[in-house]
């Protein structure tokens, strides 16, 4: 990961009065800068409100999900100092993704704006006053954290499919809840997006949920084809325009993986009663065409080979091609409590060169995200490249979400047991398709 | 992937670059990133995870991967075995290609909750491993709840019930000669409670038993009783059908129709000496139960005393 130019300022203050020091908030490092870069004043109220309220309040606030509220100066005061340090490591808000490596061109972008996070930084190392109450500005209209993540651009779901409610035990071992829910689905009917949500506090157990449409075969089997896949903290999918991802079957199976006892703030240890996920989906008209048809797929990377040492980190590789050119919509790595860190880069077989298309230095099991790319940004992959996915495991002391160090690790289906695999949404093109877009993408440029 | 940086700073933070991708420093090995061989690996010794008792012990479920393409046996003794000695004695000696979860456990008994027991693995002249067993982070405790969709870890016994990975070992220790057949049997019944109405769930969902050499000298070879008939089992994994990695089943086994009834086989043996064979009765046909979903299975071990 680069480090910012923030990064460059507290070391800078450092080296005049250098001190380093472990808090005691999961054993992180707290930079304590003495001296401030910028002079000017920075103050919560004509500055920093702004950007706390606009990317933090959402889940910082009474019911939400962060284990503090900072929707007031009182609020935010007493935290400030580790504010900085999440600001500035990149850590807060939960996205993580390498800047200046890269697709930076992602759709639902949580990162802050480097000028946001010198904002934050200068105004900690300033003493963190509160300015002119006067110039406070208004908090902006929350998202109901109940509300689904494309209530506002695309309206209510079409299709709610609810899963059948579980209760979580406060502890114990992993749970796995497998449920075919007859629900009337429209075959065929193009996809427009997609978000699985858990309710409540169910937030905090459900680890993942798998989904499937599904529809009985000949012999009476089930077939199915992935629908969405959501890992803890996933935003969504969009499909992108003038792409069809088909409702495959009239029923959908969940596949909800729980983890008693919970990770995050909300209902730690806590019996969750009814846990219930919800899965949207909109939908395009039914006269809705599209010559490109996308589906999901998860490819694996070495997981028959995942083997962590105690106290060791550990790395997988995975490799895919296609036969026919297509356009990579989305990538979400997978993993548990000891990766962290991926990365997706194409081989081109032709020209022997290698792009680095997204990399995640920081990635945390609790925060998984679909990184979307935006349209004109995803990368048009010719027949025969290869899609290279890397992912790092740390199994040491120093992963403060490590469970116990002292554990072999390999592949197996709890939280504690590790994953490697990657899921993207591809768009199947064929080569005139693929050339427009090409052209298209070039004359853009 | 975080680059490496020059800042001061930074060198406390655990950077990692492309120059080492695979280290194994507390194990004293590397491990590059190639091929493994098929031969010549360390068996890997697995803490599957912890349950707590109501007398307050702790069991200790343990298991291990060889990824070798053949059978590895490692004798108990210095290379194989686990610390305090008092706990030890139901580690295998026979290490099957594979993943094999919940082969053996450990109960640690309330009065030596505060200690963790060991389980050292050392693989001819390979590194010794070494796993921790105890009450540890809560990632890996297991319980004994039925599971969503109503499974729970099958019943087994010999005289008391029993089940689990700990499941129960026979009192009585039977005996027998080089070469004679030994017919061997427990009862099982599978307590699971399952919605029938559920698309996902078969009728009367079966159980299957598979029968294990665990510890012993020589050869042991099962044979069909008849009242027992081995059924076709999947292909044992190989290394070459890595993923998904799944549980490789022992060369012989039978069902249990509706899950309640005896587990019988014929056994006979090549040397003499003391043996433990060992049957792992399942559920994994249940959409909700599976090897590494650490449920729903229970083991029952017979010792044999085999003379010339």
């Amino acid at each position: 990961m680069k480090f910012s130019r923030t990064w460059h300022k507290l070391k800078n203050c450092s080296t005049r009065l250098a001190i380093l020091s472990l808090v005691g908030f999961q054993g992180q490092l707290l930079i304590a800068a003495v001296e401030a870069g910028n002079t000017e004043p920075v103050t919560y109220s004509a500055h920093v409100a702004r950007i706390i309220n606009e990317n933090c309040v959402v889940c910082h606030r009474e019911g939400g999900i962060g284990p503090m509220d900072l929707s007031s100066y009182d609020k935010v005061r007493p935290w400030a100092p580790l504010i900085q340090l999440k600001v500035a490591n990149r850590e807060m808000p939960p996205y993580a993704y390498d800047h200046d490596i890269g697709i930076q061109d992602l759709q639902g972008d949580w990162r802050l704006a480097q000028e946001d996070i010198d904002t934050v930084v200068d105004w900690v190392n300033q003493g963190s006053h509160l300015g002119n109450p006067d110039e406070l500005p208004p908090m902006p209209a929350l998202m109901d954290l109940d509300e689904w993540n494309f209530a506002a651009q695309l309206g209510q779901p079409d299709i709610v499919v609810a899963s059948n409610p579980i209760d979580v035990p406060a502890s114990g071992n992993d749970m796995w809840a497998k449920q075919l829910i007859d629900s009337g689905l429209p075959v065929g009917r193009c996809i427009k997006a997609l978000q699985v949500k858990p309710r409540g506090d169910a937030n905090t157990v459900v680890h993942h949920a798998t989904t499937y449409f599904a529809r009985l075969n000949e012999d009476g089997g089930l077939d199915r084809e992935p629908a969405t896949s959501y890992a803890m903290g996933m935003w969504g999918e969009i499909v992108p325009e003038g792409v069809c991802r088909p409702v495959f079957g009239e029923s959908l199976y969940w596949d909800i993986h729980m983890y008693p006892g919970g990770v995050g703030a909300t209902a730690p240890n806590a019996v969750v009663l009814d846990n219930i996920v919800d899965y949207g989906i909109w939908l395009h008209p039914p006269d809705y065409e599209a010559k490109i048809t996308q589906e999901l797929s998860a490819y694996q990377l070495d997981q028959g080979d995942l083997f962590i040492p105690p106290h060791g980190t550990a790395m997988t590789q995975g490799f895919h091609s296609f036969d026919h050119p297509v356009r990579i919509d989305s990538f979400a790595p997978h993993g548990h409590l000891r990766m962290h860190a991926a990365s997706l880069e194409i081989f081109y077989p032709e020209t022997g060169r290698t792009e680095l298309i997204s990399s995640v230095s920081n990635w945390s099991a609790n925060w998984h995200h679909s990184h979307l790319y935006e349209a004109d940004s995803a990368p048009l992959v010719p027949a025969g490249a290869i899609l290279i996915a890397k992912q790092w495991y740390d199994n040491t002391v120093d992963n403060l979400h490590n469970p116990d160090p002292d554990q072999w690790v390999s592949w197996g289906e709890r939280t504690a047991d590790e994953m490697s695999h990657f899921v993207v949404a591809v768009s199947h093109l064929d080569e005139e398709t693929y050339q427009e877009l090409v052209a298209q993408r070039n004359s853009n440029e | 992937m975080r680059r490496v940086s020059t800042c001061i700073a930074c060198a406390v933070f655990v950077l990692v670059n492309t120059a080492l991708l695979v280290d194994a420093t507390a194990q004293q090995s590397t491990r590059p990133l190639r091929p493994p061989p098929s031969e010549g690996m360390p068996v890997i010794p697995f803490m599957e995870g912890w349950y707590a008792n109501e007398d307050g012990s702790v069991t200790v479920s343990f298991g291990y991967q060889n990824r070798n393409a053949e059978d590895v046996i490692i004798p108990s003794g210095e290379n194989n075995r686990i610390e305090p000695a008092q706990l030890g004695g139901m580690q295998p000696e026979i290490y099957f290609s594979g993943r094999h979860t919940g082969v053996f456990a450990v109960t640690i008994p309330a009065s030596m909750q505060s200690d963790s027991i060991w389980w050292y693995l050392k693989t001819g002249d390979q590194e010794e491993l070494k796993v921790p067993g105890n009450r540890s982070s809560d990632a890996y405790e297991l319980d004994r709840n039925p599971l969503p969709l109503g499974s729970m870890q099958p019943l087994v016994w010999f005289e008391a019930r029993g089940s689990g990975p700990e499941g129960v070992v026979a009192q009585r220790i039977r005996t027998v000669s080089v070469d004679e057949l030994l017919s061997l049997e427990f009862e099982t019944e599978d307590p699971s409670v399952r919605d029938l109405s559920n698309p996902l769930i078969a009728d009367s969902l079966d159980t299957r038993v598979y029968w294990y050499k665990h510890q012993g000298p020589g050869e042991v070879t099962f044979i069909e009783h008849a009242a027992s008939p081995f059924i076709e089992t999947p292909f044992r994994t190989t290394r070459a059908s890595r993923y998904p990695p799944t549980m490789p089943v022992a060369s012989t086994a039978i069902s249990i129709s509706a899950g309640k009834g005896p587990a019988r086989v014929l056994v006979k043996f090549s040397e003499p000496g003391d043996y433990m064979i060992r049957a792992r009765v399942d559920n994994w046909a249940a959409p909700d139960s599976g090897g590494l979903f650490q449920c729903c299975w229970s083991n029952a071990y017979q010792r044999v005393r085999v003379s010339e």
